[in-house]
């Protein structure tokens, strides 16, 4: 027995230590890293606060970059049902999910990464986390050209190792001759050409991390499988409008890029190695991606518990394939799912009124801003006095304090919550342990909470995924025929589940890959659009994350300058 | 009293104070530790429980002698007329009743259920210890745990900014 401790609070054997830590709920669990080190010691070692900070199971919406829109971004969510007052009491353990709202209209959306954002706005980069309401500006990466760089920087962060990110800048192919006047900077910037035969195929980036705060080059070098061809496939010179760098998913470590040509390349970010494979499934011609929109009918996809994989569609064919890393060094293909959406397509076309629809949250003054702090009550009082001076809503003049209250409980305050219900809410049931700490795919005891809330709250108006606007087929859908018009286009993987997402002509579909069942989520994706000539940019299903680097202190005056205004 | 019935194997437990316990061989082996050597072998005489005196010991084995599975241990007359919705009612507070101890017998009883590998009162002891540090104040643990604040006054102040995300 180890356990007879003398003060240090190794008072029971490790193995029960470990087991009592791992019980308690989320406040409780957090202070009891304030008892002492050891203490401190088992519960960051045994990482016990992730399933707290890092909750599985919430997926509170989409995060959209715009064109043609008033707004930059938007956030796409199911209806907020009015829950939450217990949460203001207080008695809920853990951390309370708001929404994750900024100036939509002002910030663009760059990449999104396991609950942080990577923002734009004038040229200007930001790191941002909509649920602990933190930003951190990032410095230029060069003092020129700022415009035109911005679509090749990624976010990496996995609160699972660090609570430090890093952003990569890829680097940039271009046909274009580069400036003699930036011949300075040039051996570090992006905008270098590289001979392809002029090194030994090293992939140059930029990049920065949270611990540095600065702008370092780092050289990627080919790994076991990096096929010369593929190499030279994605790093010829190409023309400018050609997107050689696609997307960009990070997971475990690494960085999985969907290149030009058909290509993954996959930068490991671990050992500086970097390997290629080709795509499976039919080729694609990049030219046909030469829109405004940066979805695609195929896409790598990463989700944090499942994994790489490639999902592409030959019209309404949809093929799922896994990506497998042998121990050798291998990459592979498996192909796990094959459908035909056509059946699908016909019926969305019809299905005009979900039950519950989801829709792009607007970003008004009822509702939280990353750049104002996040207590509640705070924000509450705020709001009444900035009330004369920002825009008129048309509700806010002559609501009283307890309309107020309300409509903070719908829109303000938002649990970590989504298509798997209530898993971040423990004070009710007890259960946020067991909630979270479930690995596997607790559908039964999400539906049983769901369940509980609604009866609790009467609510008829909460999302549950487990049930609501599935699209059935039935033999209305042969009537239909077979013409085929829209198109899909793959916003992501649901953050927990087997599930796509895809755009389609007539809104935003869930298509359930262990069941083969799609379900129709909500059609307005983007507000106030005031032309047809608007769309989605680019997509990211959020998962959020209560734990960063980021930094407390206020954002720059520039940005209340610009918030004041608005 | 225990009714024995016959043809039940018999199992002596022996606490390092010299003390002798005569278990049922079922009883016994809701110790997974036990359990194992009795199936190995090494159980021809007597086991010595190490390092668990007697007075724990005692209660280990009332917590088995209750917890034991109803068919053929004692208290089986009991559980035909009972239902096991009810039975399992009982059971929890018959618990509730014997974890009612002082905190020292309570990590006594901590350490030989993790040494004994018994889930049922590893469990119930660590809920135990669970509810108390949920419920109780950072320098309630400490004293609670005889253990000091080994952290320096900075130090602490960086923990609790770490933790705020949790209050948020």
């Amino acid at each position: 027995m180890d356990g007879d401790g003398d003060g240090n609070g190794m008072c029971f054997p490790y193995d029960v230590l470990l087991h009592i830590l791992r019980g308690l709920p989320c406040r409780a669990l957090a202070e009891s890293r304030r008892v002492c080190r050891a203490w401190r010691s088992i519960v960051d070692t045994h990482k016990l606060l992730l399933p707290h900070f890092f909750p599985r199971g919430s997926f509170p919406g989409i995060f959209t970059r715009n064109y043609g829109s008033n707004n930059e971004s938007s956030f796409f969510a199911p209806p907020v049902p009015a829950r939450s007052e217990h949460l203001l009491r207080g008695s809920h353990d853990g951390p309370v999910f708001q929404c994750p709202l900024f100036r939509h209209h002002k910030f663009s959306m760059l990449h999104y990464c396991n609950g942080l954002l990577l923002l734009e706005k004038d040229g200007n980069c930001y790191v941002c986390n909509p649920a602990t309401i933190r930003c951190a500006e990032l410095p230029p990466p060069m003092k020129e050209g700022r415009w035109w760089y911005h679509e090749f920087m990624f976010l990496a962060f996995d609160p699972a190792v660090s609570p430090h990110y890093e952003v990569f800048l890829l680097p940039r192919y271009s046909e274009e001759k580069i400036q003699p006047n930036k011949e300075v900077e040039q051996k570090e910037m992006h905008v270098h050409v590289r001979g392809v035969d002029e090194q030994d195929k090293v992939v140059s980036v930029l990049m920065i991390s949270s611990q540095t705060n600065q702008w370092a080059s780092r050289e990627f070098v080919p790994g076991r499988c990096a096929p010369g061809p593929l190499y030279h496939m994605v790093t010829a010179p190409h023309p400018r409008h050609v997107r050689i760098w696609k997307s960009v998913e990070y997971w475990q470590g690494s960085l999985y890029v969907h290149c030009q040509n058909n290509i993954v390349m996959i930068l490991r970010n671990l050992n500086g190695l970097y390997d290629m494979a080709q795509l499976p499934g039919k080729a694609y011609d990049d030219k046909e991606y030469l829109g405004l929109s940066e979805l695609l009918d195929r896409s790598i996809l990463a989700s944090y518990d499942g994994g790489v994989r490639y999902v592409a569609l030959d019209k309404f064919q949809l093929h799922v394939w896994r990506l497998t890393e042998s121990a050798a060094g291998q990459i592979g293909w498996m192909l796990e799912h094959v459908a035909d959406l056509t059946p699908y397509n016909h019926k969305v076309q019809q299905f005009m009124e979900p039950r519950v629809s989801w829709e792009a949250v607007e970003s008004n003054k009822a509702l939280l801003s990353l750049f104002e702090q996040c207590n509640l009550k705070e924000f509450v009082d705020d709001e009444e006095d900035d009330q004369s001076d920002t825009i008129d809503n048309s509700d806010s003049g002559t609501t009283d304090n307890s309309d107020r209250d309300t409509k903070d409980d719908e829109e303000g305050i938002h649990e970590a919550d989504g298509f798997d219900g209530t898993t971040d809410d423990g004070d009710s049931h007890g259960s946020s342990d067991d909630a979270c700490e479930h690995e596997d795919e607790d559908g039964d005891e999400d539906e049983d909470e769901e369940g509980e809330f609604k009866s609790e709250d009467g609510l008829k108006n909460s999302w549950d995924s487990d049930e609501d606007n599935f699209i059935d087929l039935d033999e209305s859908v042969a009537h239909l025929g077979d013409k085929e018009y829209g198109r899909y286009r793959i916003i992501g993987l649901h953050p927990h589940k087997e599930v796509v997402l895809f755009l389609t002509y007539s809104g935003v579909v869930a298509y359930h890959l262990d069941t083969s069942r799609m379900q129709y989520l909500g059609w307005w994706l983007v507000r106030n659009t005031h032309s047809n000539f608007n769309g989605i940019g680019a997509a990211f299903p959020y998962r959020p994350c209560y734990v960063d680097a980021l930094p407390t202190t206020k954002l720059p005056s520039s940005f209340c300058v610009s918030y004041h205004r608005w | 009293m225990a009714t024995r019935e016959a043809g039940k194997k018999m199992i002596m437990l022996k606490s390092p104070d010299g003390m002798e316990f005569e278990v049922e061989e079922a009883v016994a082996m809701e110790s997974q530790t036990i359990r194992k050597m009795i199936e190995d072998d090494c159980a021809d005489t007597a086991i010595l429980i190490p390092n668990i005196n007697s007075k724990i010991l005692s209660r280990v084995i009332e917590y088995c002698n209750k917890h034991v599975p109803t068919t053929g241990a004692t208290g089986a007359a009991a559980s035909d007329t009972v239902a096991p919705a009810a039975l399992a009612e009982d059971l929890k507070i018959w618990d509730a009743e014997f974890i009612k101890v002082n905190r020292a017998t309570r990590f006594d009883l901590i350490q030989a259920a993790s040494y004994l590998n018994i889930k049922g009162l590893l469990d119930l002891t660590s809920q135990t210890t669970i509810d108390t540090i949920s419920d109780n104040s950072l320098e309630e643990i400490r004293s609670f745990l005889s253990t000091k604040n080994d952290y320096l006054p900075e130090e602490e102040q960086t923990i609790r900014r770490e933790n705020q995300w949790a209050f948020q």
